[in-house]
């Protein structure tokens, strides 16, 4: 069996699963009204309705593609990029490089004003320089940064001055020209 | 009002719409000025190897609700950009195709086969002006096309559908979608259902939000755009890392090859081509009607049927004008034929058209579908006023393709150089930023990159994205006139199959899906 297709089938069969938590479980656990309603005299149509329509029809034909490629001969020719640890892998360092940079734009804004002017709050200084940039400024150059060194397997300064660069062109056409516009994270604060 | 003021207010509402700013006394409108902007930006970013118009459309939507704000003032300045960025994509899509043979967007592919070859001859500034020429052409077929059948597409719509009908039509369309896209009906139906069920969560008519796992994240269910975005774009911009991280190459643009051969293109020679750019335009207009549809097979229906039409000295695929302009001219065709769903029916077919639905949606006060072409007399219907403004907008980007758009697509081969490790996480960062300033809360940002991975798991398992976008966005409107349908049958639960038309369109879905299936896994 290729790597393709034994991916597929997994990720089918959890499909079909899903579908059947969904039907069994979420749905009748988490919407109050039924597929019809009647409520004074009056019938309707429930909220379980478009969902549980959705549910089935994922559970049909996730089981009928199971069946289907179960029966077919493995002819599958998709072997360039499956579905494998490998990608799985590099989904899981892109998300750790993103979600690093996520942190440090989220907390380094108030950070800094709790060291520098513990007398402020952040949502008092959100709308200072440079508080209000430090965040995405760090974060931003970071992600970019740690990106384009996961892709071209190597950290080089110019790139790294490059996604600094980049991050003040997004500032510049972002927050100079537009008062009301808030870069992240300040509209959380 | 009468049908020529409502087309006269739609071209006034562009030309004498709110002004940017004056030169010497003279007000610029800014619809105008957006469409410009759009049509140049449209034409660089479909020069970058990586980029596309619906990445820019994407990127921009949520900066462009931003400045405009969630007025009906917004929509013709916004839609206009937007209209502006589809058809310089289309048109900066064959420049590095044709002078370093990297396709600018998927759909230029086909145009590698005799461009290159031509840039190889010395003959790349012909190879550029047969490609805007046929693009031009085929873009402005297309539109006239779409400006006369989708008003009355809508009109016969509204007058003979009720809401059964509607209903129906949307299942159609979504069973379409989903038959024709990718390689399997079956995946297209889960990605459609997906699309559904997650659509659903946090809304409905009870006062508990449905789905929500009791949780505030998903009280209010999940931005739409926040879920067109992540599957559309983060999704390719993973994929796209993952191909270059195993690839470990930069995208150094090949070397320039001096161009000394016949660079002109004389009336007589645009004459030879307009059976080949005639034939090509019609294909891509039938396939641009059709939801789900998009221009890469166009292209390539467009450049086999040009194939047997040839008989010149030079073949298809070793650098003949002919192909070229079929291949241009079928690709160009799709984006105006492309609207016609969305404006007749309120179903977008394609990723272009989704964005003109998110823009709809979020500014508010034009909701696309056939009520809009209500020629209300009594009382003006504005929806119909904004209908001709984009119509009007469209036909001005035409003009400034007419114009402008050859001379600067020769100026931006300078764009296959921007080194794609860079530029897609440079995507990434802006359309985070993006989302975040039009949304205001970090939760948008988790939204986005988790239908960013569903995206890339999606892709890497040949499951088709675009009927989990459509259904994602029609499932609000297919569960609305499913319940008014029930309403007005009394509660009958056999109210779909109780009207001929209905039950033709129900019979219809599953033919698709059947039809589809033969010969696909």
């Amino acid at each position: 069996m290729g790597i393709f297709r034994s991916a597929e089938m997994i990720a089918t069969a959890l499909l079909v699963i899903f579908g059947l938590v969904t039907l069994v479980l979420w749905i009748p656990g988490d919407i109050d009204t039924g597929l019809i309603e009647k409520f004074r005299r009056q019938v309707y149509i429930g909220d379980s309705l478009i969902p549980t329509m959705a549910a089935w029809v994922i559970v049909i034909c996730s089981s009928l593609h199971l069946i289907i490629s179960l029966l077919r001969p493995n002819t599958d020719k998709i072997e360039e990029e499956p579905l494998n640890r490998e990608s799985l892998g590099f989904l899981l360092v892109v998300s750790m490089i993103v979600g690093v940079s996520l942190v440090l734009m989220f907390w380094l804004g108030p950070l800094a004003v709790s060291v520098f002017d513990s007398e402020s709050s952040y949502r008092a200084m959100r709308d200072t320089t440079p508080y209000k940039h430090l965040g995405f400024l760090v974060g931003g150059t970071i992600m970019m940064a740690g990106l384009i060194s996961l892709i071209e397997g190597k950290i080089s300064s110019r790139r790294i001055i490059i996604s600094l660069i980049s991050v003040l062109f997004l500032i510049f056409i972002f927050d100079v020209p537009f008062d009301s516009l808030l870069l992240p994270p300040n509209g959380d604060w | 009002m009468g049908v020529f003021e409502y087309v006269w207010a739609g071209v006034l509402a562009v030309f004498l719409g709110p002004e940017a700013f004056n030169i010497f006394g003279i007000g610029i409108p800014i619809t105008v000025l957006m469409v410009i902007a759009g049509f140049l930006i449209g034409i660089v970013t479909g020069a970058t190897p990586g980029l596309s118009g619906p990445f820019l459309m994407a990127v921009s939507l949520p900066i462009l609700i931003s400045v405009f704000g969630f007025t009906p003032d917004a929509l013709l300045p916004v839609f206009g950009f937007l209209v502006g960025i589809m058809k310089g994509a289309t048109v900066g899509g064959a420049v590095p195709a044709i002078l370093f043979n990297t396709p600018g967007t998927p759909d230029a592919l086909m145009t590698t086969l005799d461009g290159y070859p031509m840039t190889k001859r010395g003959e790349a500034g012909k190879a550029l002006r047969v490609a805007h020429f046929a693009s031009a052409s085929g873009d402005t077929f297309s539109d006239l096309v779409l400006f006369t059948c989708a008003p009355f597409l809508a009109i016969a719509v509204e007058s003979y559908l009720g809401f059964t009908e509607k209903a129906s039509l949307i299942i159609l369309s979504l069973s379409f979608v989903a038959a024709v896209v990718g390689a399997s009906p079956m995946k297209g139906l889960i990605a459609a259902a997906f699309g559904i069920l997650l659509a659903s969560i946090g809304t409905g008519e009870d006062n508990y939000s449905r789905l929500s796992l009791g949780t505030d994240f998903l009280a209010n269910g999940i931005p739409m755009i926040t879920a067109v975005l992540g599957v559309l774009i983060l999704g390719e911009v993973f994929v796209s890392f993952e191909e270059m991280w195993r690839e470990h190459r930069d995208a150094k643009a090949p070397p320039e090859i001096p161009q000394s051969g016949d660079n002109s293109l004389s009336f007589a020679e645009r004459r030879k081509l307009m059976p080949f750019i005639g034939v090509s335009a019609a294909l891509g207009t039938m396939i641009g009607a059709l939801p789900g549809i998009g221009s890469t097979l166009a292209a390539t229906l467009g450049y086999a049927t040009g194939q047997k039409m040839h008989k010149g000295e030079i073949p298809f695929g070793k650098g003949t004008p002919e192909g070229v302009a079929a291949t241009e001219a079928a690709n160009s065709s799709v984006s105006g034929a492309n609207l016609i769903p969305v404006l007749s029916l309120g179903i977008p077919g394609n990723v272009g058209a989704v964005f003109l639905i998110l823009a709809a949606d979020s500014i508010g006060g034009f909701n696309p579908g056939p009520s809009v072409f209500r020629f209300t007399t009594d009382t003006v219907n504005p929806e119909l006023v904004i209908a001709f403004g984009l119509f009007t907008a469209m036909a001005f980007a035409n003009l400034l393709n007419w114009t402008i758009g050859a001379r600067f697509m020769q100026m931006v081969g300078v764009m296959t150089k921007v080194p794609k490790p860079v530029l897609m996480p440079f995507v990434l960062l802006l359309t985070l930023t993006s989302v975040y300033v039009q949304e205001t809360s970090f939760n948008a940002v988790y939204f986005l990159l988790l239908f960013g991975v569903i995206g890339f798991l999606m892709r890497k398992l040949a499951i088709p994205t675009l009927p989990f976008v459509i259904a994602f966005i029609l499932a609000r409107n297919l569960e609305t006139t499913l319940r008014q349908a029930f309403a007005v049958s009394d509660a009958d639960p056999l109210f779909l199959f109780k009207s001929v038309t209905s039950v033709a369109f129900l019979s219809l879905s599953v033919f698709v899906v059947i039809f589809f299936s033969r010969g696909k896994k």
